[in-house]
């Protein structure tokens, strides 16, 4: 079946399969940041956002995207190819190693943020409770959510 | 990964329509809302799905009787922060929800599709502990206590869940949810939700709703007709926690045995009780 799916602005026409999911479709047009960990719901490297919100893609039927909002880590970077603070910080804090669970951990921490502007340690590792990082043990990548965070609210520019 | 047996997708943009194809009960088609039950298990004789998201509600109102009004397409997550259902029944909302997965499943997984699909949940007690109502369409719009639903076995017929009600509390009300589970990840080994109603210094409502035990709910009558005739006291609650066990039937499996399970809906209905009774307090 053919779907007009909206991806980071723009819009794509595409044909899919009465079975496949968002993360199928996404991949087999090229955003190939949306990793296909599990396709189980399980560790949340399949994530972007829908409408705004954190969601695995492997657990969405590529129609059910139809007209919402998708974006992928690529959405997230600024029109003049500036990283986000999210991306920055996350390099900055050493929180990027194999770098495999990193945009969808980045789009799920833009999820938070947008919602909670300051979240706590604590809020911030329960939102991240679907993104399962094998390398890092988590620290770096809450360290870098913080900063973020900050730099959103626009503390450093007090 | 595509779902290999899947051939068919529906959309249909209307409520009757989606009826249509939903009536004759075809055990090769499934409602799909949220889908990440479908996604990972749907049975292999599942071929077509009828996405009804352009056909449901998905908003939250607040009645002006005190109400709520959850349509089925609302997410777990559009149930766990709304402002007014986060507080009603003291909580116990958001309380139970964050239990549910995690925020990447919340933030898709729908409570209608939740509440039909009818199986290991920590949602639905806690919806029976509040005395929801389920609202369905089968030809007509029906309405009826979700209790109802799931004991008339209307859940196993064709339906297509439109909404849930959650009546107004009295002021003096508290509900309270426990889980016990091996990880955060895994589903309860057990759960309980309670309620309390006071009128002045009366018991007017009492629920005790104990979830996956394997099955999906069972209340403890018993117990909660000692609660009402003699309150939430220390010793009512203690011995309400040894009648929960005695009345409520477990089940062995490979994450608990029956009897493990049986000591579990002591301890959670003695504390959760406990919880009800605290907060009872403080109100």
């Amino acid at each position: 079946m053919n779907l007009l799916l909206s991806i980071n602005g723009g819009q794509l026409s595409t044909e899919v399969e009465a079975g496949d999911t968002l993360l199928d479709a996404l991949r087999g047009n090229g955003y190939t940041s949306v990793k296909d960990g599990c396709a189980n719901g399980d560790c949340g490297t399949c994530a972007v956002l829908i409408d705004g919100r954190a969601v695995a893609s492997c657990l969405v039927f590529a129609g059910q995207a139809e007209g919402h909002e998708i974006t992928t880590i690529e959405g997230v970077t600024g029109a003049d190819q500036a990283y986000h603070p999210l991306q920055q910080t996350m390099l900055d804090a050493g929180g990027v190693q194999c770098g495999y669970c990193i945009p969808a951990m980045i789009l799920t921490a833009a999820d938070l943020l947008e919602r909670n502007p300051s979240p706590t340690r604590d809020h911030i590792s329960s939102y991240l409770a679907g993104n399962l990082c094998r390398c890092t043990g988590y620290v770096k990548q809450i360290d870098a959510i913080e900063m973020a965070a900050a730099i959103l609210r626009g503390d450093d520019d007090e | 990964m595509s779902k290999p047996g899947i051939t068919e997708y529906l959309r249909p943009d209307t409520l009757e329509e989606a009826w249509w194809h939903v009536e004759p009960g075809d055990p090769s088609l499934r409602i799909l809302s949220g889908g990440a039950d479908l996604t990972i298990h749907a049975p292999p004789e599942v071929t077509t799905l009828v996405d009804v998201g352009r056909v449901l509600d998905s908003t939250i109102q607040t009645m002006k009787d005190g109400s709520i009004h959850i349509g089925a397409m609302a997410t777990l997550t559009d149930v766990m922060e709304h402002q007014d259902v986060a507080v009603h029944g003291s909580g116990v909302m958001p309380e139970m929800m964050v239990h549910v997965g995690n925020p990447l499943l919340r933030n898709f997984s729908t409570i209608g599709g939740h509440v039909a699909r009818a199986k290991l949940s920590d949602v639905v007690p806690v919806f029976l502990a509040l005395t929801a109502e389920i609202e369905y369409f089968n030809g007509a719009d029906r309405s009826e206590p979700l209790q109802d639903y799931y004991d008339k076995g209307h859940h196993k017929e064709p339906h297509i869940v439109t909404g849930l009600q959650l009546p107004a509390l009295p002021d003096r009300s508290a509900a309270a949810f426990l889980r016990f589970a091996r990880t955060t990840f895994d589903f309860a080994i057990l759960n309980v939700a309670c309620r309390i109603d006071l009128d002045g210094d009366s018991v007017e409502t009492v629920r005790i709703v104990v979830g996956s035990t394997p099955r999906l709910f069972q209340r403890a009558i018993e117990a909660e007709d000692l609660i009402s005739e003699q309150g939430p006291t220390d010793t009512a609650i203690d011995r309400a926690g040894e009648l929960a066990r005695g009345e409520v039937r477990t089940g062995g499996g490979w994450v608990a045995s029956a009897e493990y399970r049986s000591q579990l809906v002591e301890v959670l209905t003695r504390r959760c009780l406990g919880v009800v009774a605290g907060r009872l307090e403080a109100t």
